[in-house]
């Protein structure tokens, strides 16, 4: 072995110090994106992670890269060891995934850690094992070239930080994630994963178009847009036409240099190329990875390098609005002249003025119930829901809804149940029922208010129904990314006690077979994904599993503005509504209905 | 333009092809019928870019030229005239006079460079058909084509021609009819497409009078040929589901069942049923069929038992009545044939005793009942 190819030096103190000091490992996904990283930083083209317990028991990192010297494995696992930067201008340039030289150390001082590294064209080298950062003697070792990075019992020195790990699941999953960054960016690595001895994937080197069908389906690739752009800010990439956008964030890869990095500011820029074709309250899917120069950026201003500093904002912004806006025109997803622009405009102008924003969510609905502090329940009114909805309005009591008029509120202080002239009921704009009562007039919005029922109808039966399900003559067949695939497994149980039949078919696909008969479905693959995606932003919210998958499903099923409605149709609705145990709110918090009394509208008319 | 013409054949003349009129269109020019003069034959047309249709009426014409003329309100007052000689003329601004009796109508019509140009392109693939007996395989399985507009292949009847054999085929994902002409001669033709509903359904209005039909075909549409009146349709786009794959062949638990007697048990019990789901329970058992239902919200429950030819193992199967109600109707046959295997698997529907030359297969995915 010659002394050329020892390649680590320890940095110098005051170069250490220009790098921000932080903590690299802080779950098993972050020890598998430190690992990965040396991979492909020592030119593998085929990488396996291994994992058992989300990563907690066993995360093994095997490559075929150029391997270490015996001195080299030494050196690595201390601190500030690396072989990618030796001197401060070089930190102006950096190309390689790593440069600090701080992970393998931070990991061996908390885990278990066996390695095993043999150099290019030999056919041994060497083993090292490491225990809490406490390092054995090195032994030869034979094996094919390439590197083997074995970490066990992450933590296991530092119980404190060990309780702190989320659930089995909920590790694989980050572990999921972090790898469909590094699969999306590197297509021509082949990726291997297994998980307790089974291969959940195994990705061979291939095109970036192929790569993004085999991580996040073929649906989604047939429907990637590529982007690109030339000059000083090179960007590539692909971005996902209107048909597959989602209602959560996810899917959102932006790369520099193919580092994955998050930017709020960029994730702008594609939302703005976009505009008005992107439905309110939706996300776009992107791949796009930036490459410049790297004296114009700084890397390291998070410690786990997922933000990045570029010194000219403004031209990245607009290098990416561009360039995907050019893919979107030239690919007609925007019309030249979007005949939606004035139309767009005045709605959501229309929008901000009108005092509907005033019963936009449950705080200010219940808000409204406060103007007559001390009030006593009216008659029939259970008192603890009276209390109850009075109790949500804490803090907002004298706020500037007291211009809102008292007696235009949300029923939740009059008895209206029981008191409907069952025929005069109407159906405005297809989106609202209007029904005399006998103190006024009651306004529901049919969405909301099916949404309710839906809803509480859901989660009685986790409790006690077993459904029946309408069976499809044509199972279908849904084909979904990873991170998906195991998030649906998880609520199949509760979609089921709702009369859906879903079946795991493996490699992240899954079959319908049956749909719910109480609900008119119409779309059967599509209202799936939409309640999947509904279920996504729950989860961020930390919803319980059942409440979220109960309200998911029921905003997806529930009829919508716009279905027109029968006489009969609305009654029901009515009937049912009125049985829930919640009427007066959608699970989101929003009211389901707005009360106008005679005596407000006597009051408007002038007649007092 | 100028002719005169009676009221009786001219409002019905409208009344074929007003069906096409778009209600409710973002391009208004949709709304109207564009009306042709040569000499004494008035063609008439309607479209709304899918499904085209025109139709010959002949006239007293004193001046040719052609307009396009709002259709509702033409159809409108021309249905509300006396059966009376009337009179349309229309001058160089498009504005329509129509002249009956003692009442005189204006109305604005449209340049003909508005209205869209339907080219009807001839094709290779021309054959004819029997008018009555394709009639009737049409009304037997338009009911189950879907109205879901997110499936938009499953909005149509799936038509296949083959040497000896027409076939149709309509589906919703619930159930499924399929039926075979096998004595039907297409001239060598052999092609496939989707027809969506509003193509069929005006043509069905259309056929009363009609002996024989030419039909063309090709890829992407197809053409009606019919004595006064033409439709073309375009062709649903897309890949029709592939229905011989999910026909079953193993269903062995078979009874023969009463079509009256079944279809009006069943529309009883279903009164009874939960009003969203119309969910009603079939029970076999040897020789007879009991019919279930139960409203639990509402406390209404139902049950009647008829006789039926069967002698296999008990068995419980759930569907919708809706679904099932109008399966019956649209067989003719005294008893029908109704195979089953499982719970969960389609069942098979036939009638008994084919008629002659024809082949008619209905299948209906049951609902999975709670208790299985
Ligand atoms: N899989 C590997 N193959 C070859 N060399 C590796 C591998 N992993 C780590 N190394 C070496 O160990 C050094 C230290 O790794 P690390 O602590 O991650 O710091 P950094 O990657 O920031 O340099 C690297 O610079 C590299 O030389
Ligand atoms: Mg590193």
């Amino acid at each position: 072995m010659t002394a050329s190819l020892n390649k680590i030096r320890i940095l110098p103190e005051n170069l250490t110090n220009k790098i921000a000091a932080g903590e690299v490992v802080d779950r098993p996904a972050s020890v598998v994106k430190e690992l990965v990283e040396n991979s492909i930083d020592s030119g593998a083209d085929d990488i396996t992670v291994i994992m058992r317990e989300g990563g907690k028991a066993l995360l093994q990192v095997v490559d075929n890269g150029g391997g270490m010297t015996e001195p080299d494995l030494v050196l690595a696992f201390q601190r500030h060891a690396t072989s990618k930067i030796a001197v401060f201008d070089d930190l102006a340039n950096v190309s390689t995934l790593g440069f600090r030289g701080e992970a393998l150390a931070s990991i061996a001082s908390v885990a278990q850690v066996d390695t095993r590294s043999v150099l290019q064209g030999e056919s041994s080298g060497h083993s090292l094992r490491i225990e809490g950062g406490v390092m054995n003697s090195v032994t030869a070792s034979a094996g094919r070239p390439g590197t083997s990075i074995a970490v066990k019992n992450l933590f296991f020195n530092t119980p404190a930080r060990r309780k702190f790990l989320k659930s089995v699941n909920a590790e694989y999953r980050q572990i999921l994630t972090v790898m469909s960054r590094f699969c999306l960016a590197y297509p021509e690595i082949a990726f291997t994963l297994v998980n307790e001895d089974q291969v959940v994937y195994e990705l061979t080197s291939e095109s970036h178009e192929s790569r993004i069908g085999s991580v996040l389906g073929a649906r989604i690739r047939k429907n990637m847009i590529e982007i690109e752009n030339d000059g000083p800010v090179k960007i590539t990439g692909f971005v996902g036409n209107q048909d597959v956008v989602r209602r959560s964030r996810g899917d959102q890869y932006m790369y520099f240099n193919r580092r994955f990095f998050t930017s709020k500011n960029l994730n702008y820029a594609v939302v703005a190329a976009f505009g008005e074709i992107l439905p309110r309250g939706s996300y776009p899917i992107y791949i796009v990875n930036i490459e410049m120069d790297t004296s114009q950026v700084d890397v390291n201003v998070h410690p786990t390098k997922m933000e990045i500093k570029f010194a000219n904002d403004a031209l990245i912004f607009s290098s990416v609005r561009g360039a995907v806006k050019r893919a979107l025109t030239s690919h007609h997803v925007i019309p030249e002249i979007s005949p939606w622009t004035a139309a767009g405009e005045s709605f959501h102008k229309a929008e901000s003025m009108s005092p509907s924003s005033i019963n936009s969510g449950r705080e200010a609905a219940a808000s409204q119930l406060s103007f007559e502090p001390g009030r006593a329940p009216l008659p029939g009114w259970p008192d603890g829901r009276f209390l109850k909805a009075e109790s949500t309005s804490t803090g907002v009591e004298g706020d500037g809804s007291a211009s809102m008029p008292a007696s235009v509120q949300t029923a939740a202080n009059r008895t209206v149940d029981a008191s409907f002239e069952r025929l005069n009921v109407w159906q405005v704009h297809k989106k609202y029922i209007i029904s005399q009562i006998k103190n006024g007039l009651i306004v529901i919005d049919q969405h909301v208010a099916h949404e309710r029922i839906l809803y509480e109808r859901a989660l009685d039966s986790f409790e006690t129904r077993k459904p029946s399900s309408q069976q499809l003559l044509f199972p279908q067949i849904i084909e979904l990314s990873q991170q998906d695939y195991s998030i649906l497994l998880e609520m199949i149980p509760f979609l089921e006690n709702v009369g859906f039949v879903v079946k795991a078919f493996g490699k992240n696909t899954v079959v319908v077979e049956g749909v719910p008969t109480d609900v008119k479905i119409k779309d059967d693959e599509r209202i799936l994904l939409q309640i999947l995606d509904e279920y996504k932003r729950g989860k961020n919210d930390r919803t319980e599993i059942r409440e979220n998958v109960a309200a998911s499903f029921a905003c997806h099923s529930a009829i919508r503005a716009g279905d027109p409605l029968s006489l009969d149709e609305m009654n029901g609705l009515i009937d049912q509504l009125f049985s829930t145990r919640e009427p007066y709110f959608c699970p989101h918090g929003r009211p389901v209905l707005i009360h106008v009394s005679l005596d407000e509208l006597d009051r408007r008319f002038k007649r007092h | 333009m100028k002719f005169r013409v009676n009221r009786k054949e001219f409002y019905q003349a409208i009344q074929n092809i007003i069906g096409v009129v778009p209600v409710k269109t973002t391009l208004p020019v949709l709304g109207n019928i564009l009306f042709d003069l040569q000499e004494s034959t008035l063609t008439m047309t309607g479209t709304d870019l899918e499904v085209s249709i025109s139709t010959k009426l002949s006239v007293q014409g004193e001046r040719d030229g052609t307009v396009a003329i709002p259709a509702k309100i033409l159809f409108e007052i021309v249905k509300e005239l006396p059966d009376i000689p009337m009179q349309l003329e229309a001058d160089e601004d498009f504005k329509v006079a129509l002249t009956a009796d003692k009442g005189f109508y204006k109305l604005s019509g449209e340049s003909k460079d508005e209205f869209p140009q339907i080219s009807i392109e001839e094709t290779d693939a021309n054959f004819e058909m029997d008018a009555q007996r394709f009639d009737g395989m049409i009304s037997k399985t338009l009911f189950a084509v879907s109205t879901d507009e997110l499936r938009t292949t499953l909005m149509g009847v799936y038509m296949k021609v083959l040497d000896g054999e027409l076939r149709l085929v309509a589906t919703d994902g619930h159930r499924l009819v399929k039926i075979i002409d096998s004595k039907f001669n297409s001239s060598g033709v052999q092609q496939e497409t989707i027809v969506p509903t509003k193509a069929l359904n005006l043509l069905s209005k259309n056929l009363a009078k009609e002996e024989t039909i030419k039909v063309g075909i090709s890829d992407d549409h197809i053409v009606f040929r019919l004595s006064e009146t033409t439709i073309f349709s375009k062709g649903i786009e897309g890949q029709f589901p592939n229905y011989e794959r999910v026909i079953p062949i193993d269903n062995d638990k078979k009874v023969i069942i009463n079509r009256d007697l079944f279809s009006s048990s069943v529309k009883r019990v279903s009164i009874f049923s939960n009003s969203i789901t119309h969910q009603i329970r079939l029970s076999l058992s040897s020789g007879s069929l009991d019919i279930r239902s139960e409203d639990i919200e509402f406390g209404g429950e139902a049950r009647e038992k008829i006789d039926a030819d069967y002698s296999g193992d008990n068995l419980d199967v759930g569907y919708n009545a809706n679904y099932l109600i109008d399966i019956l109707r649209h067989l003719n046959s005294d008893e029908i044939e109704l195979h089953l295997k499982d719970p969960v698997s389609a069942g098979v529907i036939y009638p008994t005793g084919q008629e002659e030359g024809e082949d008619i297969l209905m299948l209906l995915m049951p609902i999975r009942l709670n208790d299985n």
